[in-house]
């Protein structure tokens, strides 16, 4: 028979959500030893605004030097910040924080198709199909044992008459999944706001339940002795401790009632104005997610109506949705993401945080404005990227990555670097990342 | 002029200083790069060959002599390039470079001479024999063509000597030097040809000969290939996956024998055989899905024949369950039969299809016919007898089921292609398990499957499509002549309705403009109409404001205040609207109510405005009947359908009316269902290509034939297409180049059987030919599957890629007797299984000693049984067994015994509707257990409901229950040491919580049960 002490320090080795024996015998929240990094790195959380749909580079975040088509390009650029990076004027909020952005203008090798691209611009580096944020799991291990360490954030708030949806990464639950990792580093979903995790309400008292759990412990390390390689059988268990610690911790942390009363926050994440307000509350929601020791965030954009009538994504392949689109995809997440950046500052968190800003490809090739593998920009700002710079470049027209093109998995591999993850080092039964990754040392702080 | 001549002084000047041009290291280089592609040998597009000397001073068919020796300016070859003659070359890509034309000036300027180095003969025959075939067999492959692997052409002497990224490719004289030879002898990093298949001793030895002779190549061919040649290699051949499958195997070939002496190699000792408790859970879940029920448990504990293991095997493999549970792993690799994203392709009726799989698999119809079914089960004759089975017709649509296509139909590149390369994927994938559709863009980098050969198979695709057919269907005939019937009648109505359009134009235009005429003269008429309903919105605006500020809803009165003073300014300064059939159906949702907007109706109603409710209904009919009668007129010109001068356009009107009725899928929206009469299925006859319609456009229009161009109707006007498919350069829809005649890939064989139709029955037959390299594939990947669904791992893990790019097994030889006994126990399904399930391997504890564990951590030489956790299906067959003591004999019944079924499939990792799938998920989260902890209806609910059925009433006692609960949840009895944890648990309960209401005390032990771990895991 295995003995209760057997059973405790049985589970204290597995990663993700996954926490230590002393958590669960005295059900405090202690903060949990990071895991051994590679090298010093500054990035302990990661929010990703994903763009969905391709958002084109060129009416963005990248200048093209020539137009044949003035139709397709109807937007206007400004040389912003001390910096000076150029910056599409349909972002005013995100021209006044440039220098604390790294635009990076040479992304490549994405696909240019919607679902098998969005589960590739995910885990396109991977060797186990495992997305960027399960690999960050992975790698520094779980920030706090009573939430989940990988967050998909989708979801309207109350009263949004203006988005047209939850937001949705492509590709789905393998763009955010575990891949060949355990299964427990798999991005857990988040579609309503209101209600953000389910099943949180527990028909017992608290001492009930924690009695209940041990004893469903100890059932279970039975079963674990008679089959002591299987080391999934102890996460499974450890699940159960992870979900009880979840129902007090998830809603304080989903609960921004404090914040949004605050008409400084409000402000700062366009509470108010309905093309920002759930995007905006879903990065306050991502910035108390990542202060509490969340590793990734992913926040996918939402459709919004088009000027010109009907409804789109970041999917802009006419002119009308160019124009009609646009405008209101870039409005939905300008504020809120400037907000989030200068709150990050304010409390001293910019450091240890990394925004991604980018979408599944790029867009654009000769008279069309159509999916466009080769040349595609992101953007990031925070801990561990180089402030108010330009990274590598495209063509005239900005159809394909020429000058440092940088690959998806290169990205990759870079994002890991700044969380002092190498990924050659990263490993999960001796299978990790395509070697073929770089590192763009350049862009690092 | 004076400042050209300038130049090419200074120019020249400097020439004089500078080494002369040579032409076998510059020249040829630059013409290969830039002009070549299309003046060569086998094109010489405009009559003209740049590849040698001769053919260049000959020229082309238009300017004459390439060059004038001497002459750079008068030469025609420089002409074209700076734009002094038509026609500008290159004709594609980028002008050359100031430089590059500079180099051709000089090369002509010094006399245009030929410097390359000049062979023997002899060296050149020794070329021929030794290094040309080998070079063209291996090497070609990669290294030619405009996308050379890592920028080397092994296609010419110069391309070797000048090299790729790494450098040059040999130096002349010098093999020792050479990079070629250390990779081809594998000294280095770099070997070469890749992936196994080394050159023999003999060849290297003539390469390094060759090299040391100084590369003699033929001075009349400088380039060997100019595309890459695809080619079979040995290491192809010897694939495991890739030979026949053995034949006359010696008995002792068994499972257990074939994994006996791998043991012994490394010293394994098997597990014992399971306890008969955990055998029959294992065997009864993996075979029905479904756990024993305890009447089946001690029939088999208490049975002490020999043959008692059979008699459970064989009684499973009886029981109606089973189609379910091993249909359910094939539908996997259908996307479940279901089109997930209902505009990207056909409204399958995937019920049927999956209640079908599985009559297949209980009724055990060979694997063989079944692969084949998938391919042209509309043209094969029905496995119940009878020439036509619409169950087969449906089968074979199945695989073009895909959510990728993203090409539009009525766009001009509608071939849809990415639904067609989902029948090839499906055939690789799901058959053979290998990846065909790799090779779309290019010729397989890994497998024996070249670009040529993806397009070849994809005819067979293209000349199919789907058709409704009438699910009471009995013949062929019957079903072919509803669909040609229905393609009939979208033509027609196409065709009707062109000419409506092309009527109606001109009696409006000859009645100078006899619609807006008409539609002028229905503004005076409309105004009071319009102004009357401005004032209905105003009584409706008031009233909400009564009502709002009753209510003190301050905010809402605000809002509706500035409403009305608006709208009543507006009513003073009232303009009428510019009416057109749009802005009056917005009247129809602005009254009637649309989508999430409430009308005026609505918002009336809520008040209890009865007199405005009224009015506004008249006004909702008016305003309707006025909006067909402007569609109507400009429908006919400007007249009503009654008018005599219409007369015939109303009965071509009626007639497309009448077709629209009788249609069962209407033709614009390709992807819905069809009526419920009717059925989805594949059918001959597919889609034509965009630049295959035009002609055909050409023609029709010749006929008298008038249609809408733009409209998605125009693909149906034209015969169907049969025939072959066009290979398109890099993959891509809008670059199509030749047809490819049908064929299968020629790894496997030519196929010389005549094709009928679009030869869709031949290639099934193809498929599954006897000892064929084909069959043996299918037959593998149907092995490997059953096994992996016994095991919980695959013989080869990576079940649908056994080519050369998936893993490779361990036990190769063991796959290859199932197979063979598979394909000659004639593709039976049941048997194998039999087969496998009767093995002492299967038959193992999954319990294992340390030692063995740490010999084969990843259990690859199966010493013992694995432990997994169940699959969605088998979970949601536990619950409902559990709750109601029923095992269900399909899904649909125990769905709608069992609410809440569709939260199992998220939380426990249900398949997904988007991908082939070949491995389930088996995740584990914190929402799962919250899930079970704390929904109502899960764990708790379910004890409840257990602890009624089991009969255990309210003064039971745990121990004296105990053993009923472990047999109906855990299939097995209670161990002492268990016996004892139910008593300390009673007793921990009793003092924390000081109650002791016995009910309660066994319905939370349940919870444990359900939630634990030992429910979740077959061991």
């Amino acid at each position: 028979m295995i003995t209760r002490r057997h059973f405790l320090t049985r589970i204290a080795a597995a990663p993700g959500i996954l926490a230590t024996g002393s958590l669960w015998a005295d059900d405090r929240i202690v903060p949990v030893k990071s895991l051994p990094l590679h090298h010093p790195g500054k990035v302990k959380s990661i929010i990703f605004y994903y763009c969905k749909g391709g958002p084109a580079q060129a009416h963005t975040f990248d200048k093209p030097r020539s137009v044949a088509d003035p139709a397709l390009y109807p937007f206007s650029f400004t040389k912003s910040g001390q910096s000076g990076l150029e910056i599409s004027n349909l972002f005013p909020r995100l021209q006044s924080v440039a220098d604390d952005l790294c635009l990076i203008r040479s992304g490549y090798g994405a696909l240019a198709t919607h679902n098998e691209g969005g589960i590739h611009i995910f885990t396109a580096a991977s060797k186990l199909g495992a997305s960027l944020g399960a690999w960050v799991l992975h790698g520094l291990g779980s920030g706090n044992p009573s939430l989940p360490g990988h967050v998909l954030l989708t979801g309207r708030v109350l009263g949004d008459k203006w988005a047209h949806d939850d937001g949705s990464v492509h590709g789905g639950a393998r763009s955010v999944g575990a891949g060949g990792l355990p299964p427990s580093l798999q991005a857990q979903a988040v579609s309503d706001l209101e209600h953000p995790i389910a099943n949180l309400d527990s028909p017992f008292a608290d001492a009930a339940q924690s009695r209940w759990l041990a004893e469903l412990g100890a059932l279970n390390a039975g079963f674990s002795a008679r089959h002591p390689h299987v080391a999934e059988l102890d996460s499974r268990t450890e699940s159960f401790l992870a979900a009880h610690r979840m129902q007090t911790a998830a809603p304080e942390a989903f609960d921004i009632a404090k914040e949004t009363a605050d008409p400084v926050i409000r402000k700062l994440y366009g509470l108010d104005p309905q093309p920002t307000r759930s995007s905006g509350t879903k990065l306050l929601l991502a910035r108390r997610l990542v202060e509490r020791g969340v590793r990734f965030v992913v926040v996918p954009s939402m459709s919004v109506p088009n000027l010109e009538g009907g409804v789109g994504d970041w999917d802009t392949h006419t002119p009308t949705q160019v124009r009609g689109l646009i405008p209101n995809l870039a409005q939905a997440c300008d504020q809120p993401l400037a907000g989030l950046i200068t709150d990050l500052k304010q409390r001293g968190l910019l450091d240890s945080t990394l925004i991604v800003w980018g979408g599944e490809m790029g867009r654009g090739g000769a008279g069309h404005m159509n999916h466009n593998g080769s040349a595609f920009t992101w953007w990031m700002a925070g801990g561990g990227v180089r402030p108010g710079f330009t990274y590598g470049a495209t063509d005239d027209q900005g159809f394909t990555a020429v000058e440092k093109p940088i690959h998806v998995r290169d990205l990759h591999a870079t994002i890991l670097w700044m969380c002092g993850l190498d990924f050659a080092k990263l490993k999960h039964n001796g299978i990790g990342f395509d070697t073929t990754c770089k590192v763009a040392k350049e862009i690092l702080a | 002029m004076k400042l050209i001549i300038a130049i090419s002084i200074c120019v020249g000047a400097r020439l004089a200083l500078s080494a002369p041009v040579s032409f076998e290291r510059e020249v040829m280089p630059l013409l290969e790069k830039r002009c070549n592609k299309c003046h060569y040998p086998q094109e010489q597009r405009g009559g003209l060959d740049l590849t040698r000397l001769d053919t260049m001073r000959r020229g082309g068919d238009d300017l004459g002599a390439g060059f004038i020796a001497g002459k750079p300016e008068e030469s025609p070859l420089i002409q074209v390039l700076t734009g002094a003659k038509e026609p500008p070359m290159p004709k594609k890509g980028e002008k050359l470079a100031a430089a590059e034309i500079d180099l051709l000036r000089r090369w002509i300027a010094e006399g245009a001479k030929d410097d390359s180095t000049k062979f023997s003969s002899e060296d050149v025959t020794f070329f021929e024999r030794e290094i040309r075939p080998v070079l063209a067999t291996h090497c070609f492959k990669c290294h030619a063509g405009e996308e050379a692997e890592h920028g080397l052409h092994l296609t010419s002497r110069h391309g070797i000597l000048a090299g790729g990224q790494r450098g040059p490719a040999a130096v002349a004289g010098k093999p020792e030097e050479s990079l070629l030879i250390k990779a081809i002898r594998h000294e280095g990093e770099l070997k070469m040809p890749r992936r196994g298949d080394k050159l023999g001793d003999a060849q290297v030895a003539a390469f390094e000969r060759w090299i040391a002779k100084g590369l003699p190549w033929p001075a009349n061919e400088r380039v060997l290939a100019r595309e890459k040649q695809f080619t079979v290699s040995d290491a192809d051949r010897k694939h495991w996956a890739f030979r026949p499958l053995p034949k006359d195997l010696p008995a002792s070939r068994s499972i257990d024998a074939a994994l006996k002496p791998h043991h012994e190699r490394l010293g394994l000792t098997p597990s014992a055989e399971a306890d008969r408790h955990r055998l029959l859970r294992r065997v009864t879940f993996d075979l029905t899905g479904y756990p024993p029920s305890p009447e089946e448990i001690h029939a088999f504990v208490n049975d002490k024949s020999a043959q008692a293991f059979e008699k459970v095997v064989t009684r499973l493999l009886d029981a109606p369950q089973f189609g379910q549970r091993w249909g359910r792993h094939w539908l996997d690799y259908t996307r479940n039969g279901a089109n997930a994203q209902s505009n990207r392709g056909p409204a399958l009726d995937s019920q049927r299809y999956a209640e079908w799989v599985a009559r297949c698999f209980n009724e055990d119809r060979p694997w063989d016919w079944f692969a084949r079914v998938h391919v042209a089960g509309d043209k094969m004759k029905a496995f119940e007898g009878g020439d036509y089975s619409l169950d087969q017709a449906l089968a074979a649509a199945v695989p073009l089921n895909g959510p990728r296509t993203f090409e539009d139909i009525g766009t001009e590149t509608f071939v849809l292609m990415d639904k067609l390369d989902e029948g090839v994927e499906f055939v690789g994938r799901s058959l053979m398990g290998v990846s065909l559709e790799c090779a779309r863009c290019h010729d397989h980098k890994f497998d024996p499957i070249s670009q040529r050969d993806y397009y070849a198979l994809l005819g067979f695709f293209q000349s199919s499509w789907f058709g409704p057919v009438p699910v009471n269907a009995k013949s062929r005939a019957e079903a072919d002549a509803t669909v040609a019937k229905h393609r009939d009648m979208v033509s027609e109505q196409a065709r009707l309705q062109g000419f409506i359009r092309q009527a109606s134009i001109k009696l409006n235009v000859g009645g100078g403009g006899r619609v807006k005429q008409w539609q002028d003269s229905r503004i005076a008429i409309l105004t009071p109409m319009d102004k009357r309903l401005r004032e209905l919105e105003i009584a409706v605006l008031r009233a909400e404001l009564v009502d709002a500020e009753k209510k003190k809803d301050k905010s809402l009165a605000a809002d509706l205040h500035t409403a009305l003073v608006e709208r009543e300014a507006g009513l003073t300064s009232y303009q009428p609207p510019k009416y057109d059939v749009k802005l009056l159906g917005h009247r129809k949702h602005f009254i009637g109510g649309h989508k999430s907007d409430s009308g005026l109706i609505k918002r009336a109603t809520d008040l209890q405005q009865t007199e405005l409710v009224r009015e506004l209904e008249l006004h909702l009919t008016y305003w309707e009947d006025e909006r067909m009668q402007w569609v109507e007129r400009s429908r006919f010109g400007g007249y009503a359908r009654t008018d005599p001068e219409v007369a015939e356009l109303a009965k071509t009107d009626a007639r497309i009316e009448q077709i629209a009725e009788e249609l069962t899928v209407n033709p614009a929206a390709q992807w819905t269902a069809p009526k419920e009469t009717h059925l989805y299925v594949r059918t001959d006859g597919g889609l034509r290509r965009a630049e295959d319609l035009k002609p055909l456009d050409e023609k029709a229009k010749a006929a008298g034939l008038e249609f809408n161009s733009n409209s998605a109707n125009r693909v149906w006007m034209h015969p169907y297409f049969v025939g072959d498919a066009r290979l398109l350069l890099r993959g891509d829809v809008l670059h199509p180049d030749k047809l490819v005649p049908r064929a299968t890939p020629i790894f496997f064989g030519e196929s010389k059987q005549e094709l009928e139709g679009s030869g869709r029955l031949q290639i099934a037959e193809w498929l599954t030919a006897n000892d064929s390299t084909q069959a043996a594939l299918v037959a593998r990947a149907a092995v490997n599957r059953a096994w992996q669904h016994l095991f919980g791992e695959a013989l080869c893990r990576t079940p649908k890629e056994l080519g050369r790019l998936g893993e490779q097994p361990e036990l190769p030889e063991l796959m290859d007797g199932l197979a063979a006994r598979f394909v000659s126990n004639g593709w039976s399904m049941k048997k194998l299984i039999r087969e496998i399930v009767l093995s002492a391997a299967y038959r193992r504890s999954a319990v294992a000693a340390k030692a063995d564990f740490a010999k084969d951590p990843d259990n690859r030489y199966f010493a013992r049984q694995s432990v997994r956790r169940l699959e969605y299906e088998p979970i949601l067959n536990t619950v409902a067994w559990l709750k109601t003591g029923k095992h269900f004999d399909t899904p649909a019944q125990r769905d709608s015994a069992l609410p809440g079924a569709a939260e199992y499939a998220r939380q426990f990792d249900g398949p997904s509707l988007y991908d082939l799938i070949d491995r389930r998920v088996a995740s584990i989260s914190a929402t799962q257990a919250l899930f079970l902890m704390n929904s109502p209806s899960t764990a708790r609910g379910l004890a409840g409901d257990l602890s009624n059925r089991l009969g255990i009433h309210s003064q039971a006692a745990l121990p004296d229950v105990l053993n009923s609960i472990y047999e109906t949840v855990l299939q097995r009895s209670p161990t002492d040491s268990e016996r004892d944890f139910a008593q300390r648990f009673l007793e921990r309960r009793r003092q924390q919580t000081g109650a002791t209401q016995l009910s309660d005390e066994v319905r939370e032990f349940i919870t444990l049960l359900l939630c634990g771990n030992e429910i979740f895991y077959l061991e």
